[in-house]
């Protein structure tokens, strides 16, 4: 990484940029994935030693981590620098880095809400989107704001003891495994917005004259729950219904409409990760099955796999559906071209083969390939530009279009078999 | 004549080469108190979620109520109660959203007990509202074992149900359990290392060792008939004792002999050689020796 920056550097100084512009744009995404890795990895790795115990107690130690830390933050922002250096367009680039990269990775030290630092980095862009050059204040501003963010936040990841240090520890162990990054992610998610909905939904639930039906998906835990993801697409709601009256009302900025749709995009980009964290919960809440299994008023193991296949089944479609309904509504309200209208169907499509992610055997091995579903998705996505490009010729979107939903189906319907021929599932991870 | 309530038969369990349980035989009567004692890693906790069908097993049949474990019926499952070793269970949830749902679950649910026991074990308006992963380890048990007994159990498995109970908890669920459910002629079983709590409770134990039930009985009888023989090996080794659950040989060339019950050649040999002597048995004693 430290080469492929310097030789970036190098071609600047030697006023290539006109040549090489291109290579950079080309490299930096795999740069940007290359950073993110090595950086998430190091700070896990340096959260791990700086336990609240070590951290009071051995001489220098915290302090170590600290210097270490905000070495190999500067290592990784090298490629970005150079990036930026060479590339006009890199100044942008580089304040995302900043605070896009250092946010992933302390998040993985458990210090911080990814969220929190995407909305402050997506607020600063919204500023100004055109604006390419560091003297121009907007940007001048966000970047400075960025580093002082970088500065708290290395000081705020790498506490010397205290209340706030041991209760980081268990955000700690889920960072050490994919798992645990997708649990943590749904599981803080789901747990700020689903109180006020939650208890009613369970009230309701309990009263309910077919408990087998309404009680199953509550063994899970909040993740996998539908009430998980229903306030954020009332607010997404609420934001493509105002963002057009309002703009026109007040006269905003247009690139407000910009926030709505990056909204939509990664509530449609994150459908697998969701799933995924359906499954996670269930592998993670074998003891609470074991209860369940006894309980009468719960399928008994002969019933078990197809009511809660039918039940992981209806809560991806359901969120699916919605996406579907909110996408093409936000569209349609922004006057969006066919050609958009047919690539997010394209899109939509794929990812809905994803949703086989939560159904399977969870009775055995825990292992869960998620790069294979999301694999599924890009290929519907690849297919999706495909369709993009030959925009104008219905015909052969009609065809893409009915590709792609065969394959998701036929995904579906897979491990739908999977899971009826399994063992039943609670406990999950038993056969293991 | 009855049936058991529980009946292992040839059970065995493997996870990968390691062997947990071997042919293992066991059967529980309505209304015995079994303590199931074994050492860390001996099984116990695999045996207990066998028997309730919660692991297939690898060989052999397990039926409850003389129904397979693996497809029990809604009224079987209506008549279990189980604590499991792990508490920290449906931490999302309150312990009064937590007991709601099991009671919306099961056709029976004793509300006044349950009122009772969360007054007795201090869970006030304010506890029963905050989330169960903010109480403490030893008040998740005791709402684990509220949860497992509100449904008046017929058959009630506790898997180490006091581990993370202090001593004043641990009085008062022994209280619970002596009072509340053995005087209804429940039949119960639980495994812990708790070993003065089992003396307070259980009227039968059993050893685990090796994936077998190693040694079974009446613990009154247990204690009153156990003997450790321990002599020189020359007098020893001629001496067959019914009943003997392990004999070793020292160092020193002295066999310590365990034995369920004395023989009268046993008695007779003791009594005629001074440097053979004949040595009460504490529970930990059998446990020690039982289990080594």
């Amino acid at each position: 990484m430290l080469i492929a920056a310097l030789l970036l550097g190098l071609m600047g100084g030697f006023g290539l940029d006109a040549v090489f512009g291109g290579i950079t744009r080309v490299a930096a995404a795999p740069l940007a994935l290359l950073a993110l890795f090595v950086w998430s990895k190091f700070v896990t790795g340096a959260a791990s030693l700086n336990q609240p115990a070590y951290a009071c107690l051995a001489p220098h130690m915290n302090r170590l981590v600290r210097e270490a830390a905000v070495l190999a933050w500067l290592l990784t922002m090298l490629p970005f620098a150079a990036i930026a250096y060479v590339n006009p367009d890199g100044l942008s680039m580089l304040m995302f880095a900043i605070t896009g990269v250092t946010a992933l990775g302390l998040h993985r030290a458990g210090g911080l809400r990814f969220l929190a630092v995407a909305a402050l980095a997506l607020g600063a862009w919204l500023l100004n989107p055109d604006l390419s050059r560091l003297g121009d204040l907007p940007l001048a501003v966000a970047l400075l704001l960025s580093l002082g963010f970088t500065a708290w936040a290395l000081k705020r990841a790498f506490p010397r003891g205290g209340e706030a240090h041991w209760s980081m520890l268990p955000m700690h162990a889920q960072a050490k495994s994919f798992d645990g990054i997708v649990s943590g992610m749904v599981h803080a998610r789901s747990s700020q917005d689903r109180r006020p909905v939650f208890g009613f939904v369970l009230r309701r639930d309990l009263a309910s004259k077919n408990i087998r039906r309404h009680l199953l998906m509550h063994v899970f835990g909040p993740a996998a729950h539908w009430t998980a993801w229903l306030l954020q697409f009332a607010v997404l709601a609420l934001c493509i219904a105002l963002a057009r009256p309002l703009i026109d009302a007040f006269d905003l900025p247009l690139s407000i409409s910009r926030a709505v749709r990056y909204g939509i995009m990664s509530q449609i980009a994150s459908l697998p990760f969701y799933w995924y964290g359906i499954a996670v919960s269930i592998r993670n809440s074998a003891a609470e099955q074991s209860i369940a299994r006894l309980a009468p008023g719960l399928p008994s193991a002969a019933h078990l796999n197809r009511e809660l296949g039918r039940q992981l089944l209806a809560t991806c479609l359901l969120q699916w559906l919605g996406l579907v309904v909110l996408s093409f509504w936000a569209m349609w309200l922004w006057q969006q071209p066919a050609s958009s209208f047919m690539t997010t169907a394209a899109f939509l499509g794929a990812l809905l083969g994803t949703a086989g992610i939560a159904l399977g055997d969870y009775s055995g091995k825990t292992t869960r390939s998620v790069g294979k579903h999301i694999a599924v998705g890009l290929w519907g996505g690849v297919l999706a530009l495909i369709g993009m490009l030959l925009t104008g010729k219905p015909l052969v979107w009609a065809v893409l279009m009915a590709v792609i939903l065969v394959f998701s189906v036929t995904s579906i319907v897979t491990h739908w078999r999977i899971l009826m021929a399994a063992p039943p599932t609670f406990p999950a991870g038993r056969l293991a | 004549m009855t049936s058991p309530i529980i009946s292992l038969s040839g059970v065995s369990k493997h996870f990968g080469a390691q062997s947990v349980l071997q042919a293992l035989d066991w059967s529980i009567m309505p209304g015995q108190v079994v303590g199931l004692l074994g050492r860390n890693g001996a099984g116990k906790s695999t045996l207990i979620e066998c028997l309730l069908g919660l692991r297939e097993v690898d060989a052999g049949s397990v039926t409850i109520f003389g129904e397979d474990v693996s497809n029990l019926s809604e009224s079987a499952r209506a008549r279990i109660g189980y604590v499991p070793q792990q508490s920290d269970l449906f931490e999302w949830l309150t312990p009064h959203q937590m007991l709601d749902y099991f009671k919306a679950l099961y056709p029976r649910w004793n509300d006044a007990k349950v009122a009772q026991l969360l007054t007795r074990w201090n869970f006030d308006a304010d506890k029963c509202g905050r989330p169960i992963s903010k109480l403490s380890g030893g008040e998740k048990q005791r709402l684990s074992i509220i949860r497992a007994l509100a449904h008046d159990p017929e058959l009630l498995i506790l898997d180490e149900p006091v581990s993370a109970l202090d001593p004043v908890g641990r009085r008062d669920f022994l209280r619970e359990l002596v009072d509340g459910v053995i005087e209804r002629n429940t039949t119960v079983v639980f495994s812990t290392h708790i070993l003065s709590d089992l003396e307070r409770v259980a009227l039968d134990v059993a050893f685990l060792k090796d994936g077998k039930i190693a040694l079974e009985g009446g613990l009154d009888e247990l204690m009153e008939s156990a003997r450790r023989i321990v002599g020189p090996e020359l007098l020893l080794t001629a001496l067959a004792i019914s009943g003997e659950v392990r004999r070793t040989v020292q160092r020193d060339g002295t066999v310590e002999v365990i034995a369920r019950s004395l023989t009268a050649d046993a008695m007779a040999l003791a009594q005629r050689e001074p440097s053979v002597r004949i040595e009460t048995l504490t529970l930990e004693d059998l446990f020690v020796e039982v289990t080594q």
